[in-house]
């Protein structure tokens, strides 16, 4: 292993900046969180962007590994134990906490998002990780948002109290399916992984009943002792209990408040979309993740008994995953309804909710001044946004295709499924093929002319894109 | 017609709405304007408004209980734009939503051409103030003072202020709107800020950098090149989401713009 003795702060940032990147979460949403008057920093629930890198993501906290030793070795992984020639460096908490008030007094970033390679063992790294952080509440009286992973492995006790301290936890699936673990990341396995997630999930539940009112424990009991130290710590020294801390200030909003998420590897394995969405569905459901992201396998450790697609990673897949993630979250769709055993991949050449609407066209047109909000959001061109104007300006209005478009109604797309007052925009006929071609085609053009589509896709002017507030941007409606 | 010329400021549009109110005639034949460069009509009746703050507040106060507080929050969005007929969308809206039986569906409102006004410039504001929440930096003077720049194009000075005076209290700092010459002083400590006029400001240099700023502005760069995953290079969707003219005040991108 490369170690380099007596790195500079600019080299490790390098290191540890580069490891980092191909975790795709750089949310700071869920939570809102006004200034103390004192500390540094304030949380927005919608949370901000602070630019954006060159391939358009969005970069809002300093995502950076703490180390990228490691002693797994995934075979995607750049930081893997067999890779004698990747230079490796690991940060002292002082070193990160640093950069992060440094930069975020700048405005550079909206906080920390800190991962890790697992050094010496998961406990070693988790207590490391939780050092940092205790260190960045509590002796430089940080307050913005703070996202860590949980390391699979690592001692319930440690995990749970630093997510007494952070904003978010999350703990990558990395991938849909035993099996894919069992090849790729033979170190980590489908329970070792549920465990922290389970737990989470469960301290969260908790905390939210014991922050309900009349729940019998009336008091806000978040507040956390000590833990005696743990044996093997990375750093060997422990922060003393001072007053003020943040894990009992009245403030703090208990454990991980802006929930967790996690990440799938898309195309490394061979998984279906099918099988891909209905594990993520079931982390919704389940396990209540906040989010659950797709990251496009990118070859980098260029493993020749892995795919190396010449097209590069598969961004158009990765993007009709996050839109049937939409359609799940926001639209009430149920992945059943939009893949099966039988067809088990999405079209990539048509968004999933048009595809949807083209099989089931039984069920159109819809008539916009009757509609319920349920069959208004199933159009295929109206957004959540602008079904919820069209309810509410019908009740003092007859509303006519000019006002749909004011309310922003792709009609482009929404004019084959709608009716307005009994009529169509203008005579089109609800029949499959015909409408098929009709969107392909103004779909397909930039398609066929372009190669690495996605790259073009968020360009296309009739489809509305959506910023998420993790700055992925969707096409949607 | 009656015409009220009002200050550019919220509280000089505030006052405008409430002296046009008062006065007697329908409120078709009233209209507010800005500023002072106009085209003067004829047969146009010509009213100067003096702004007023108590009169200002009581018209904020009247619209947060009748509007509710979002509809509020979207006038003084629109009130800050640079768009000269924002003050006539805004009275107009007003006198919309008070014809209401529910007044705080005013921007549901989709048929009413000032409320359509105001909702659009109210969302340009909005998205433009957002914008430089995310995109405006600091740099450290040798002093410690923690320095802003920005060019907007519509007068967000406070919507800047109320932000980072909550996110750094404990900070010094200064942000300087260049485009509408006026600043944002903040002393830590101080639950308070001023906005002050900048000429002043603009004359001096505002001191060079401390000892660290440039390591610092040195390691944010290195770190924003590295995240970049080259597979997925896409510098449009970058410049559609960043969009370049923030680049010239930042750091990152300073040399691209
Ligand atoms: S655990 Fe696996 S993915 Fe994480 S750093 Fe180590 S090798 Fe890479």
């Amino acid at each position: 292993m490369l170690i380099e003795k007596d790195m500079d702060l600019m080299q490790k940032l390098h290191i540890l900046g580069d490891a980092a990147k191909y975790d795709v979460s750089c949310s700071s949403s869920g939570v809102d969180r006004r200034g103390d008057g004192k500390s540094l920093g304030n949380c927005l629930s919608a949370g901000l962007c602070h630019a954006f890198a060159g391939d358009g993501r969005c970069i809002s906290l300093l995502k950076i590994l703490l180390t990228n030793e490691c002693i797994f070795n995934c075979r995607y992984c750049a930081n893997n134990c067999n890779r004698a020639d990747t230079p490796r460096a690991t940060f002292t908490p002082e070193e990160v906490c640093q950069l992060t008030v440094e930069f975020y007094r700048r405005n550079y970033i909206e906080g920390l998002f800190l991962s890790s390679g697992i050094r010496i063992s998961p406990l070693v790294t988790m207590e490391a990780i939780y050092q940092t952080v205790h260190q960045l509440r509590n002796v430089h009286h940080f307050y913005g948002y703070i996202h860590v992973k949980a390391i699979p492995g690592a001692p319930p006790e440690l995990i749970e109290k630093t997510g007494y301290l952070v904003d978010r936890m999350s703990v990558n699936l990395e991938l849909p399916t035993g099996e894919g673990l069992r090849h790729l990341a033979p170190n980590k396995n489908r329970k070792t992984l549920l465990t922290p997630m389970r737990q989470i999930q469960n301290l969260r539940q908790r905390n939210d009943q014991a922050f309900l009112p009349n729940s019998g424990s009336g008091q806000r009991n978040i507040k956390k002792q000590e833990d005696a130290s743990l044996p093997g710590t990375l750093y060997g020294q422990k922060l003393p209990a001072r007053k003020g801390q943040w894990e009992s200030r009245e403030k703090v909003q208990g454990f991980v408040p802006a929930g967790q998420s996690t990440q799938m590897i898309i195309g490394a394995t061979p998984e279906s979309d099918y099988q891909i969405m209905k594990v993520s569905e079931g982390l919704y459901d389940r396990f209540q993740m906040k989010r659950v992201y797709y990251s496009a396998f990118c070859n980098v450790t260029e493993d020749t008994t892995l795919p190396m697609p010449v097209t590069g990673p598969p961004l158009l897949r990765e993007h009709r995953l996050y839109q049937a993630d939409f359609l799940m979250r926001f639209y009430q769709f149920k992945i059943d309804e939009l893949l099966s055993e039988d067809k088990p991949n999405f079209n990539v050449f048509l968004d999933p909710k048009c595809d949807w609407a083209l099989r089931h066209l039984e069920q159109f047109p819809v008539e916009i001044m009757r509609a319920d909000y349920q069959t208004l959001l199933r159009v295929p061109g109206i957004g959540v946004k602008s079904a919820k104007r069209i309810v509410a300006a019908r009740r003092s209005a007859i509303l006519d295709y000019q006002d749909l478009k004011k309310m922003g109604v792709v009609l482009k797309r929404a004019l084959y499924f709608i009716t307005c007052n009994g009529r169509q925009m203008y005579p089109v006929k609800v029949e499959e093929d015909y409408i098929l071609s009709n969107l392909l085609n103004s779909e397909n053009r930039a398609v066929r002319e372009i190669g690495p589509v996605y790259r073009q896709l968020s360009l296309f002017d009739d489809q509305k894109a959506t910023l998420t507030e993790d700055g992925i941007l969707v096409l949607d409606a | 017609m009656k015409i009220f010329v009002c200050e550019d400021s919220l509280e000089g549009i505030f006052t405008g709405v409430y002296d046009a109110w008062a006065a007697a005639g329908p409120h078709t034949e009233k209209r507010l304007i800005t500023g002072d460069t106009w085209n003067m009509e004829l047969f146009a009746e010509y009213v100067t408004v003096l702004p007023d703050a108590k009169k200002a507040e009581k018209v904020i106060r009247t619209l947060k209980s009748r509007l509710g507080y979002e509809a509020y929050e979207q006038l003084c969005y629109a009130a800050m734009s640079d768009a000269i007929d924002k003050a006539d969308a805004i009275y107009h809206t007003i006198v919309t939503a008070f014809s209401m039986r529910d007044s705080k569906r005013v921007f549901q409102n989709m048929h009413d051409p000032a409320v359509m006004r105001c909702f659009a410039l109210g969302r340009t504001v909005g998205g433009e103030a957002t914008h430089h929440l995310e995109f405006i930096r600091f740099c450290e003077l040798e002093n410690g003072v923690l320095f802003a720049r920005c060019t907007p194009k519509n007068r967000i000075t406070l919507v800047l202020a109320e932000h980072f005076s909550d996110r750094f209290p404990s900070e010094n700092f200064i942000i300087l709107n260049a485009t509408h010459h006026e600043a944002v002083l903040h002393a830590a400590g101080e639950h308070t800020y001023i906005l002050c006029d900048s000429e002043a400001l603009l004359q001096e240099q505002p001191g060079a950098y401390s000892e660290t700023e440039e390591l610092f502005q040195d390691l944010w760069k290195d770190y924003f090149e590295a995240m970049t995953i080259e597979d997925r290079r896409n510098e449009k969707l970058q410049r559609q989401l960043f969009p370049k003219r923030y680049w010239k005040d930042s750091v990152e991108l300073k040399d691209k713009a």
